[in-house]
């Protein structure tokens, strides 16, 4: 009895190389990204699926924010055959600059369900205020 | 009565100009890794954003689906100044051969990537033959 997972004839020439190709080869991807604007903060929202929060840094210097991840191949059990491999960015990364004075001691970050969220809250000089009239 | 009509209808045309409309989602479909080892077959998919209230996965005889939303809660109460992600639905089909046992299919969600496990029916599976 066969079993086989049936492409699109297109995909069947993928299908056929995966196994020929090198299955821990590394691949760079920038991340996508949207960015908000807030009264007071600007968040980034980045995809960087299958990376756990030990393998993402990020810096902020000179108004530049720079995120970097490394996404760790997964344990494939030793006698596995593989497939189809279209999971092949390894490495992530991805540098804006900020289009106004943040308040670099305060940028916040968390990694949930494949996407990290980043808080930049702006610095006092750059928040709107209200001027009163004396 | 004519200009109470007249402003009603200039009323309801600002408040129509003023709501943002809402980003339309897009349809993704995800990237995929598949591996087969002598009792299962392997499927990842890569689907960040997606929480396990918001995918499903649905299994038939020949067929298996999988299917996740992206609500886009991080796009509320701000300005968007850059997007490539926004909302978006991830879609994506597989056949399913015989041999295959539908009935027992399972799935986990971890660092938005979805694994699915296939397993094969016991006809399939390599066996030793002991020699007698």
């Amino acid at each position: 009895m066969m079993v086989r997972f049936d492409f699109p004839r297109t995909l069947e020439s993928l299908f056929e190389d995966a196994s020929m190709r090198d299955f821990r080869a590394t691949e760079k991807s920038a991340p996508a990204m949207d960015i908000t604007e807030h009264e007071n903060e600007y968040v980034v929202v980045a995809e960087l699926p299958g990376v756990n929060k030990e393998e993402v840094k990020i810096t902020f210097e000179n108004g530049v924010l720079t995120v970097q991840a490394e996404r760790k191949p997964y344990e494939l059990p030793q006698e596995a055959r593989v497939l189809l491999n279209e999971m092949r960015v390894r490495e992530f990364t991805r540098s804006l600059r900020l289009p106004v004075r943040i308040d670099a001691d305060n940028i916040a970050a968390e990694l949930q369900n494949g996407v990290l969220r980043i808080s930049l809250p702006k610095a006092q000089e750059a928040r709107p205020r209200l001027i009163s009239v004396k | 009565m004519d200009t109470n009509n007249h402003n009603e209808f200039e009323g309801k045309q600002t408040t129509a100009l003023a709501k943002r409309p809402e980003p339309l989602a897009t349809l993704v479909n995800p990237v995929a890794d598949i591996y087969e080892t002598a009792d299962n077959f392997t499927i990842k998919l890569d689907m960040p954003g997606v929480t396990k209230e918001s995918v499903h996965v649905t299994a038939e005889p020949g067929r298996l689906a999988a299917k996740g939303e992206v609500v886009g809660r991080h796009l509320e109460g701000g300005t968007l100044l850059f997007s490539e992600i926004g909302r978006k639905s991830y879609v994506r089909e597989f056949h399913l051969g015989e041999g295959v046992d539908h009935n027992n299919i399972q799935a986990e969600l971890e660092d938005g990537v979805l694994m699915i496990t296939v397993p094969k029916i016991d006809a399939l599976k390599p066996r030793e033959i002991t020699v007698r």
